[in-house]
């Protein structure tokens, strides 16, 4: 906001200027660390509850589609397997599966984002490849990310690999353009210029001169990135393409329920959805709070 | 600089992207589905077939061909609006997909709709009253975009509206079971409904709608606030609008002009909103039973049809792009500093 001019004697009428200043601008202190507790819970729990849990979540262990009740907390699937421990033995397949692709899709996405950019200028074949890589990441980028999953995994199967590797596409696109667009703008500046001067190899400057001030703006994207992974692996399981039954996994998990809540059997959904809906909002909520502390 | 092409090539250039752009990524969708590793002859009979057989289909698919042909072969189809027989419904992909084009995008349209006024409006609350308690609201839910997911919406949806309290319909249909559909004039359902004039058909497919369109805007608004609040707090506070006010415009002129000029931003994020939009499509029409291409892959998908899924896959991707295309042209025609070769001129 551009609040300097407005202060200074200009002519807008006082009462005016105050209604046009927008909210009141905040004073940013430290971090405020509690708003990591939410995300650093869930990664707890991704990592010990699955030990936890009072059932086996693979196993039939009751009585089809049973209310929560004292034995089972959040009731039964159609099934008959008991949905609170395959909630929570879920949080680890699908925060592991997310967080692969999320790192996968950010490396491969700053080492595209780098070679395209530094080559964008390049004459010749090299230069049209680069171009070319960015049009198709582009066209990546427009794609709908289901769509894209839908058909790769039933191309190439439902395994813990395919579903990684989907995840990545649908990501990539857009960590190579934040990437890219750096790149862009870094690689005229001097201390490009002064590395070659210095005898740098194209490939030393390209990796070690401009890579490492280029990539800030994936890693911001990083938390956004992994919680529309989580999303798309859910969405997926939703559709029927997830990780193959009977692996505990959200999409899935709603997927099951919401064919019970035909009959008014509303737990199996629930309890999935909600578990989804707060791991992606602890994981936005930390990554704003990353984000906010630079600004 | 003369030439009348020189004067329209802004325009003319993004023309001619789109069909380079589609051809390239038929080629890519051509070797994806190469890719894939077994016999695609074995899997479409299922093993079941005898030697003879294979070869015969493998004939039949061109498969003994070099890939090059192939190559040749599969982008002249292409061209010829020929994507295969649909090994399921066995009627050909490309008027299969077609059809369900629109009732997809009628429902895109529709959430973009109801997810543009609901973001304008919280908006211009948290922007115009920066006080009030509405603003507060929806700054904080300008904050949830991506932590929403439409489809969980949607779940919730069914289990609070269906499953509880038990107002809105099964979600298995755009009707009522015990209904027929209106006649098709325009292939889009609801546009058809509406012609129909028959008020109990219009109450019916309305609200078989309202859960579906109303998870897609709570879950895509925030998008467009995230781009709208800053954009009007920075017009807010532009030279124009103090012009405005200096020279005693009412204030609802300058809300006009402030949204004017905050609204390019806003259309370039709604037009690349669309292409999640339509995946969100996706789902809710699998999710809630409404057909469309949603349910048409879906479909394809769990009948292993190769051929349905890759003309799925180009039709949508024809369908983003071209949205694409008419929101760059109409960026273009709303701000000229964007054009090809302007900052020469």
């Amino acid at each position: 906001m551009t609040t300097q001019t407005t202060t200074s004697g200009s002519p807008v009428p006082r009462t005016r200027r105050r209604a046009l200043r927008g909210a009141p601008k905040r004073t940013e202190a430290s971090l405020r660390w509690w708003l990591f507790i939410p995300a650093g819970l869930l990664v707890l729990l991704a990592a010990v509850g699955p030990f936890l849990v009072p059932f086996n979540p693979v196993d039939i262990v009751g009585v089809p589609s049973q209310p929560p009740g004292a034995e089972h907390w959040f009731g039964t699937d159609q099934n008959g397997m008991d949905v609170f421990s395959r909630v929570v033995a879920a949080a680890r397949t699908n925060l592991l599966v997310a967080a692969i692709a999320a790192i996968g899709s950010t490396v491969l996405g700053i080492v595209i984002g780098v070679i395209g950019g530094m080559n964008e200028a390049a004459r010749g074949l090299r230069g049209f490849l680069a171009r070319s890589l960015a049009r198709a990441v582009e066209i990546l980028d427009a794609v709908p990310a289901i769509i894209i999953g839908l058909v790769l995994v039933s191309l190439f199967g439902p395994s813990v690999a395919t579903i990684i590797g989907v995840l990545v596409i649908v990501s990539l696109a857009r960590q190579s353009k934040l990437v890219r667009t750096e790149v862009l703008k870094v690689r005229g500046d001097s201390f490009v210029d002064a590395a070659r001067m210095a005898g740098a190899r194209e490939i030393n400057v390209m990796f070690t001169t401009v890579l490492p001030n280029s990539i800030r703006p994936s890693f911001e994207n990083f938390s956004a990135t992994f919680g529309l992974a989580i999303i798309v692996e859910a969405a997926l399981g939703f559709l029927g393409v997830g990780l193959p039954p009977p692996t505990p996994e959200w999409g899935t998990m709603i997927a099951t329920g919401a064919a019970d809540a035909l009959n008014y059997r509303w737990w199996g959904a629930a309890f999935p959805t909600i578990a989804l809906i707060v791991t992606v909002s602890s994981i936005a909520l930390a990554g704003s709070e990353l984000l906010r502390k630079r600004h | 600089m003369n030439s009348i092409f020189a004067k329209n090539r802004w325009w003319l250039a993004r023309l001619a992207a789109l069909p380079l752009h589609l051809f390239v990524f038929a080629i890519v969708v051509f070797f994806i589905v190469r890719l894939v590793p077994g016999d695609a002859a074995i899997t479409m009979t299922e093993g079941q077939a005898s030697a003879e057989q294979l070869e015969a289909i493998r004939d039949q698919l061109g498969l003994n061909e070099p890939l090059i042909v192939q190559l040749g072969v599969f982008l002249f189809n292409l061209l010829r609006l020929d994507f295969g027989i649909s090994t399921t419904s066995g009627q050909s992909v490309f008027s299969d997909v077609i059809s369900r084009v629109p009732q997809t995008l009628e429902l895109t349209l529709m959430a973009l709709f109801v997810a543009a006024v609901v973001a304008t409006l919280l908006s211009a609350a948290a922007v115009f009253t920066p006080r009030s308690p509405i603003a507060a609201i929806a700054r904080g839910y300008s904050r949830a975009a991506g932590a929403l997911p439409d489809f969980c919406l949607g779940i919730i949806a069914i289990l609070i509206f269906y499953v509880v309290l038990r107002v809105a319909p099964a979600p298995l249909g755009r009707l009522d079971a015990r209904m027929t559909s209106a006649p098709s004039i325009t292939n889009f359902p609801m546009l058809d409904t509406l012609l129909s004039g028959d008020g109990a058909l219009i109450a019916s497919a309305l609200t078989h709608l309202v859960l579906p369109i109303a998870a897609m805007s709570i879950a895509y608004a925030p998008y467009l606030m995230k781009q709208l609040i800053p954009g009007l707090e920075e017009q807010v506070d532009a030279p124009a609008t103090r012009f405005r006010i200096a020279s005693g415009g009412s204030s609802f002129m300058m809300v006009v002009s402030v949204f004017r000029r905050a609204l390019p931003a806003v259309l370039v994020v709604s037009g690349s909103l669309l292409g999640s939009l339509i995946g969100g499509a996706v789902v809710m029409e699998s999710m809630f039973g409404l057909g469309g291409i949603g349910q048409y892959a879906v479909n394809a998908v769990s009948t292993s049809d190769y051929q349905a899924m890759q003309g799925v896959l180009i039709v949508i991707v024809a369908v983003v792009l071209l949205i694409f295309l008419v929101v760059d042209l109409l960026t273009l025609i709303l701000d000229s500093r964007r054009r090809v070769g302007a900052a020469s001129a």
